[in-house]
Formats: C-alpha cells, sequence, structure tokens
C-alpha cells in the first residue's frame, strides 16, 4: 500500500506542472468570461456556445476525474464541485458566475496555482 | 486470480494511476490505451476480461466505443465497466442502460479500485472497495504496456 502510494506520489510529480497549467487556463477563461458578464455584454457568439465556456467545462471535468486520484483530495474535491457546477449548462447564467468565479479560485487556491487575477 | 483488463482512458493520469493500482495492488495484467479506436485494435488481441471504458472521450465516446465493442467479434460478451467523473444518478442510470456490468467513478481511490472493480463483477479476489456505485478513470499502435 505505501508502495502505491508512493508511486502515486510520483506521477504526481511528473504530472504536476501539466495539471497546473491546466488549472491556470482554467481560472483565465473563467476571468475572461466572468469580465464578459458582469459588464453584461452580449454572448460573443448569438445563439451559439461559447467556446471559451466550452473549454472551461472541459477542464474542470478533467481535473475533477483526475486530482483526487493522484493523492491531490482537497483540490480534487474543489474540482469536483466546479465540475459539478459547470456540467450541463450549455449557456451559464449570468446569475450562477459569483459561484463558478468561488469555486475555481477555490480550486486554484488549493491547487497553489497562481489565479488569473494575481 | 490475475485478469486481463483493457483500460480505456484519453487522461494521462488515469491512465498511469489507475494501471498501478490493478496491476500493482490487484495483480491484473492491464493493457492501457488511450481512446475508442486504439481499444477496437486492441480488443481481439488482448482477449480481456473486462473492459474499463471512460464515458466523455474525444472522437469515439465511451457509449459509442461500448456499440463498436458489442459490433465487435471479439467483444460481443466482454464485460465492460465504464469509468465516469459525472456520476450523477439520472447520468449512472442511462449508462447502465447501454448493458454494462456497472459504473465507476472518478477520482477513485487508488488503495480501493481493485476491489471495487472486482465487487462489480463478482471476481473473489481483492477487498471489497468502499461503494461501488454499479463507482468512477490508459495505448495497441499506442497501448501502455
Amino acid at each position: 500500500m505505501d508502495d502505491l502510494d508512493a508511486l502515486v506520489a510520483d506521477v504526481w510529480r511528473s504530472l504536476e506542472p501539466t495539471m497546473r497549467a491546466d488549472a491556470a487556463r482554467l481560472s483565465a477563461l473563467v476571468a475572461d468570461l466572468d469580465a464578459d458578464a458582469v459588464a453584461e455584454q452580449p454572448p460573443p457568439h448569438d445563439g451559439v456556445p461559447d467556446p471559451r465556456w466550452a473549454q472551461v467545462r472541459e477542464l474542470a471535468h478533467r481535473l475533477a476525474g483526475s486530482l483526487g486520484s493522484l493523492g491531490q483530495r482537497e483540490a480534487g474535491a474543489a474540482a469536483v464541485a466546479l465540475e459539478e457546477l459547470s456540467a450541463g449548462l450549455v449557456h451559464p447564467p449570468s446569475a450562477a458566475w459569483p459561484d463558478i468565479v468561488a469555486r475555481t479560485g477555490d480550486l486554484v487556491a488549493r491547487l497553489g496555482t497562481p489565479s488569473a487575477s494575481d | 486470480m490475475s485478469r486481463t483488463i483493457l483500460l480505456v482512458d484519453d487522461d494521462d493520469a488515469i491512465r498511469l494511476v489507475a494501471r498501478l493500482s490493478l496491476e500493482r495492488l490487484g495483480g491484473h495484467e492491464v493493457v492501457a490505451v488511450a481512446g475508442g479506436q486504439a481499444a477496437l485494435e486492441a480488443l481481439a488481441a488482448t482477449a480481456p476480461d473486462v473492459v474499463l471504458l471512460d464515458v466523455m472521450m474525444p472522437g469515439m465516446d465511451g457509449p459509442t466505443t461500448l456499440q463498436r465493442v458489442r459490433e465487435h467479434p471479439a467483444g460481443a460478451s466482454v464485460d465492460v465497466v465504464f469509468l465516469t467523473a459525472s456520476v450523477r444518478p439520472d447520468e449512472v442510470a442511462r449508462l447502465e442502460a447501454l448493458g454494462v456490468v456497472g459504473v465507476l467513478g472518478k477520482p477513485f481511490e487508488p488503495t480501493a479500485l481493485p476491489g471495487q472493480l472486482a465487487a462489480l463483477l463478482g471476481w473473489d479476489e481483492g477487498e471489497p472497495g468502499p461503494t461501488p456505485t454499479s463507482t468512477p478513470g490508459p495505448t495497441p499502435s499506442g497501448a501502455d504496456h
């Protein structure tokens, strides 16, 4: 068991830069979309899902599915919370943004990744 | 008893960790591929006891891969277990209705995965995992061996 834990820790160390980069990208996308939502600008692609949001969902889904298995339980739980909020939302309503921003901030904080606002 | 597991997931992290868990702790042989097409190519050569199949993958997703596996001569009756980060009850029910043994959730606990899989499949080896939700996850031309 200890042997497995050590091996999983090795896997985490090898993937950590990539996953931190994914989290930073996620944070930047959310900050970008949040700026649009706060300014109440019209959707950039009228009636068409914003491709930035699709990337947010994809990144949140990937991090939610893997961080916990890599021993990053707190960050993993934050990613799961974000994934649960974003899954199935094609057009996130502006009212959802405070939660989305908060959960993204929680994820990057627990992962120790600089957020887009830093 | 060692089994052969065909693990299909586009996420490098999941392939690495699931493979470590199932090989080191479960004592199984794992062939890990990154997508549906690679899984179909591996099916005949591998003759797996079970296919552990991710749901959301680019290109050919899990349900489509399952359909293609069932059409494959070597896959018509093979046990399939979905591996997914979406474990909402309605989604689990939808996946189970596709004719799989069960659904395992991601993230999974590496120390529990072999037991959860064994419990779903009725294998008598391994420690039963905490809660196989009926719970939440590797390349023939690119197979990780």
